[in-house]
């Protein structure tokens, strides 16, 4: 078995992996005739609670601020449960201790849960889950999202007490906000008063029997200098287990016209902090993901609104899927594979998701199908046109969900009209995405027209997804760069001070950044042509 | 009358003067107010259940202070001091707060008669060395024995658990920490550095499972994993131990990954090769094995066993392997753990298979698995000259259990205190008592003019110790005060007995406090005192109100 750790830090990333999480739960089958589509060892570890009934919970380690968790607490997670209720704790059992005892309770935290199944252990009937699906489409989906003040809100795992990491507040209001220095900090004291390398990471992999690898969603503005630390020591003792990542990144987005403010600036210094990270790592990978208020969408397409909620779900629907044949039944692509496929030249630790939702009739594959980009956020970097025709693809890497045969020839026709790529790319394809929560087509089913049931081809879990390493992401190296450098010649005393690092560092990370870019310089193709690889 | 910085920055806010002061003060003593009823064996432990229904009990400063989001400046500054006291010395966070509340407030009085705050600071610094120089008159040399050891680690116990635990668990601190303490540096060494004991080789072991008073001292160590194969035996007496840092996981490697290869035989023959390399290495072991518990079937020696501790993975098959050999085998044990096994066992942790010999082995007497739930923990027991020990912490549920932890924290690191300071001082408030007499008296007549009041006050704030434990031993403040010092008139060291109000002397019921501990406290205490006293203006100019308008 291959198994995968996961790691979230921070909000968006905690709402993109519940939603993951929750996919995930959509898989299992409850009868024996349904083979399932994924191979859930993988994720999923297997145990027993306290009563002894048998649980499946995430290969999981989540970070957020203690406030972010909203009700969930490691208390309430599967093994706690009886134990553990207020009242009774001070007097039924033995107490240790015969003095006074003064309580101070914070208001609990109601548990909204508009979207709540059963945990997938307790298996309700399928037929149960559809009625309650229907009922959560139709009867508004807005006023169910207006409750959900919490990732865990619409969590439908159940996870372990492991799993919980509250990062707690910092005692002098320091924040983590693109602080890096902070960040580290808080994840040095984190580790020493929780034994975390030690504790919940070790045992997380101690319990596999041949781990694969990590696969990383990060909030790079609140977490990413926590989560920095946090490979460092982790590839002390794992030195090759492979990284994939998915850094969210901050808003703040480099421009040609410079910064609006020296906040922007510190922001986009850790960003490419956290980038570099990644580039000077064996065995990685990442995927940048801009801010969702930057990600293009093609004009026929729902712009699907901006809130975290459906943001989240359209960015997991894509990431899901792309990570998809990692999980697939019965043989499953190791890490290691993708992430050599998509580095299959060594030197380009990046790439990039994009993809399209196919539930509208005009969204077919011919000339007109324009996918979304998330990891560049295209017209903010450059001005010109964001698929620039002379973009090279090293590697592509794609999934298409719910495709008719008709539909898959149309496809590999496309694909073979498409942009040039060196390398032989692999495409895979699964039935439908399973989840339609907070999808932007899913929105559009909400109204009263839509009380017949939907063709199949209006699906809205039908979508295309692709990972590539493309000389595109140099454009967006070019950007950190530049500008860091236009603002540390500009005013190196200002920069120095907001962001915490010295000039000389702050130099080196410069010249870090253009190494970056030129590694996706396709010249040396040309010359040393391709057979290199064989 | 404007404060300057607001000509230039109309949206900064400025107080100035007996408003700064007060400013300062009232932080300081809301401060103490909020810890006030932790402080000795009766204050009040509070119960911390935040919104998400997660339950903390905690009667430790340091644990409370971090917990409150603290909004007040001068509050957090306080805090951040004591937070510090807490990771040098492990004790007296509580006291600080108090101290500096204290110390304001006393000032506070002088202050509002017409003195200016910078007399009755040089008055604290002068009264801070003198009270250092009488602490070190005062600690008490007397023979740091296992009894007295006890003594101490029972004080700071019976702070944070009830009586008859502390003094359980008093023993077992202080055996832990005996047995971890590096031998005595000889004589006639060249070199008369003394190794600090380093409280990690003791390991801190939790099982939810039975009753608070089942947590006890193991004499080895316990391990938070089992074996991951069925047919690997649960139980083993007379074990070769070995320590192992070599991944017996058949690993890909990044650059030989199944992408290269042109045909699928030359992928899988390189996976056989790769896989016969992570056999090659089990075999070897297995070979060691072999070589020290071959026994004639007939012996009459006790059956020799033989049990891997590995902090790297070992897979399936690895695992199969040594199963068949009747290997029992633990993977991705702590990294510390690799230290403690052989302070605990003996042998050599192994960083390749190469050159495996016997002597590398260690040895225990019994090695077993316990299952509790889903979870299993390894216990390596009966073993010959243990230097590690582990303290197994047992409760019904996790906040008990957290609450034994932090308790045997802070115990073990008062008896840590007690050892490499060589002495110690009363507790139960009776170095206050004595200092605060002694600054009063000689110390106050020596100094010149205005600064005896600073001086006075120190010595009235110092009373704030015995003062709270007898308030919060339920007694009367005034009348507990005077017989101390009517006591300690008489010359002796008399500290509150908590059990009856009177005083006594706490040397003879065994309750001792570390030097170091009140070393630091007299320290950090005066100079945060003197910091917020010779504030002059406080301004609120954060960088949030120097933003032009319209940017977030």
């Amino acid at each position: 078995m291959r198994e995968i750790l996961y790691i979230q830090a921070g909000s968006f990333a905690n709402y993109t992996g519940t939603h993951f999480w929750n996919t995930q739960e959509e898989y299992f089958t409850y009868d024996d005739e349904t083979e399932p589509l994924v191979n859930h060892d993988i994720s999923f570890r297997e145990g027993i609670d306290r009563r002894g009934d048998q649980t499946y919970c995430p290969r999981l380690l989540v970070f957020d601020v203690r406030g972010n968790f909203g009700s969930l607490s490691a208390a309430k997670s599967l093994y706690c449960h009886e134990d553990q209720s207020v009242g009774s704790s001070s007097q039924a059992e033995e107490s240790i201790w015969d003095g006074d005892i003064l309580a101070y309770k914070q208001e609990p935290i109601s548990s909204t849960q508009p979207t709540k199944h059963d945990a997938p252990r307790v298996g309700s009937s399928p037929e149960a889950r559809i009625n309650n699906e229907v009922e959560d489409t139709q009867d508004g989906l807005k006023e169910s999202l207006s409750k959900v003040s919490s990732w865990s809100d619409f969590a439908r795992v159940s996870y372990i007490p492991r799993s919980i990491q509250k990062i707690p507040d910092s005692p002098d209001g320091d924040h983590l906000n693109g602080n890096w220095g902070v960040g580290r900090k808080a994840f040095l004291q984190y580790n020493e008063e929780t034994d975390l390398m030690d504790g919940a990471v070790r045992r997380s992999l101690e319990e596999c029997d041949s781990p694969q690898g990590i696969q990383i969603i990060e909030d790079t503005l609140t977490f990413g200098s926590f989560i920095d630390s946090f490979i460092n020591s982790f590839r002390d003792e794992f030195s090759r287990l492979p990284i994939l990542s998915f850094p969210l990144l901050s808003q703040s987005i480099p421009t040609r016209s410079g910064t609006e403010g020296l906040r922007d600036l510190k922001f986009m210094i850790n960003d490419a902090l956290v980038l570099r990270t990644y580039n000077d790592m064996d065995s990685a990978l990442a995927v940048p993901i801009s801010t969702s208020a930057a990600w293009t969408f093609p004009e026929t397409a729902d712009k699907p609104s901006v809130d975290i909620y459906s943001a989240s779900a359209t960015l997991c629907s894509h990431l899901e899927s792309s990570t998809l044949p990692l999980r697939n039944r019965p043989t499953p692509l190791s890490l290691t594979s993708l992430l050599a496929q998509l580095n299959w030249r060594g030197i380009n630790r990046f790439s990039h998701l994009s993809g399209a939702f196919l539930s509208k009739p005009t969204e077919r594959f011919d000339g007109s199908l324009s996918v979304s980009d998330f990891s560049l956020p295209a017209n903010k970097v450059r001005d010109d046109q964001y698929v620039s025709p002379c973009a090279t693809l090293f590697a592509i890497s794609d999934v298409t969900r719910g495709l008719t045969p008709e539909e898959l020839i149309a496809y590999d026709k496309w694909r073979s009209q498409g942009p040039p790529s060196f390398s032989s790319g692999t495409s895979f394809h699964a039935p439908s995405y399973p989840s339609s929560e907070g999808l932007p087509s899913a929105k559009a089913l909400t109204g009263p027209s839509s009380q017949t049931p939907l063709p199949a081809e209006n699906c809205p879990g039908r979508l295309f997804t692709r990972m590539t390493t493309t000389t595109e992401t140099a454009a967006m190296f070019d950007a950190y760069a530049s500008l860091i450098h236009n603002e540390i010649t500009r005013k190196p005393g200002l920069v120095v001070q907001s962001s915490g690092l010295d000039l000389d560092e702050l130099k080196e990370l410069v010249g870090d950044l253009w190494t970056i870019h030129d590694n996706y310089h396709d010249e040396t193709l040309n010359y040393e042509g391709l057979d290199d690889g064989e | 009358m404007s404060s300057s910085i607001e000509l230039i920055n109309p949206k900064a806010e400025s107080v100035r003067r007996a408003a700064a002061l007060q400013v300062n003060t009232n932080g300081a003593m809301g401060l103490a107010n909020v810890v006030k009823s932790n402080l000795g064996p009766r204050g009040t432990l509070k119960m911390l259940v935040d919104g998400s229904g997660q339950i903390k009990m905690t009667k430790d400063g340091k644990v409370l202070l971090s917990e409150m989001q603290i909004q007040n400046p001068t509050a957090a500054m306080i805090a951040r001091t004591a937070v510090a006291q807490d990771d040098q010395v492990g004790d007296g966070t509580t006291s600080v707060v108090l101290l500096v509340g204290e110390l304001l407030k006393q000032a506070d009085r002088f202050i509002s008669e017409g003195v200016h705050p910078t007399v009755i600071g040089e008055g604290f610094d002068l009264a801070k060395k003198e009270a250092l120089l009488f602490l070190d008159r005062f600690k008490q040399s007397t023979s740091i024995d296992r009894a007295t050891l006890i003594n101490v680690a029972n004080t700071s116990l019976a702070t944070k658990i009830n009586a008859t635990l502390a003094r359980k668990l008093a023993a077992d601190v202080v055996d832990a920490v005996l047995t971890i303490k590096p031998p005595p540096v000889a004589k006639d060494a060249k070199d008369q550095y003394q190794d600090p004991i380093d409280l990690h080789m003791v390991e801190i072991m939790k099982m939810q499972h039975r009753t608070a008073s089942d947590t006890q001292l193991v004499r080895g160590l316990v391990l938070d994993h089992g074996a991951r194969h069925p047919d690997m035996p649960k139980r083993l007496e007379n074990a070769f131990i070995m320590i192992l840092n070599v991944s017996l996981e058949y690993e890909k490697t990044e650059v030989n990954s199944g992408f290269f290869y042109s045909s699928s035989e030359q992928r899988e023959k390189l996976v056989e090769s790769e896989r016969r390399f992570t056999d090659a290495k089990v075999k070897k072991i297995i070979e060691l094995k072999q070589l020290v518990c071959d026994q004639a079937v007939d012996s009459k020696e006790k059956r020799k066993n033989f049990v891997i501790i590995n902090q790297k993975g070992i897979d399936p098959l690895s695992l199969d392997m040594l199963a068949k050999n009747g290997i029992f085998a633990l993977r991705r044990a702590k990294r510390r753990n690799m230290e403690r096994l052989q302070l605990i066992c003996g042998g050599i942790a192994q960083n390749s298979v190469d050159d495996l010999t016997p002597d590398v082995l260690g040895w225990a007497g019994l090695v077993y698995e316990h299952t509790l739930g889903e979870e299993k923990f390894t216990f390596i027991e009966e073993v010959k000259a243990p230097r590690s020990v582990t303290l197994l912490i047992k409760g019904p549920n996790p906040h008990t259990i957290q609450q034994i932890q932090d308790a045997l924290r802070d115990g073990l690191r008062a008896v840590k205190n007690a050892i490499e300071d060589n002495c110690l001082i009363p507790g139960a408030g009776a170095f206050e008592v004595a200092c605060s007499a002694y600054l009063g008296g000689p110390v106050k007549k020596g100094a010149k003019g205005r600064v005896k009041m600073g001086v006075q006050a120190f010595a009235d704030a110092l009373l704030i110790i015995p003062k709270t434990l007898a308030q919060n031993g339920g007694f009367d403040v005034q009348d507990v005060v005077v017989a101390l010092q009517d006591e300690q008139a008489e010359g002796n060291t008399v500290g509150v007995d908590l059990e009856s109000g009177e005083p006594f002397d706490p040397t003879v019921e065994g309750i001792w406090d570390n030097y170091r501990v009140k070393r630091q406290m007299l320290h950090s205490c005066s100079v945060i005192a003197v910091n917020l006293l010779s504030t002059d203006e406080i301004l609120r100019a954060g960088r949030s109100s120097l933003k032009p308008d319209g940017q977030q």
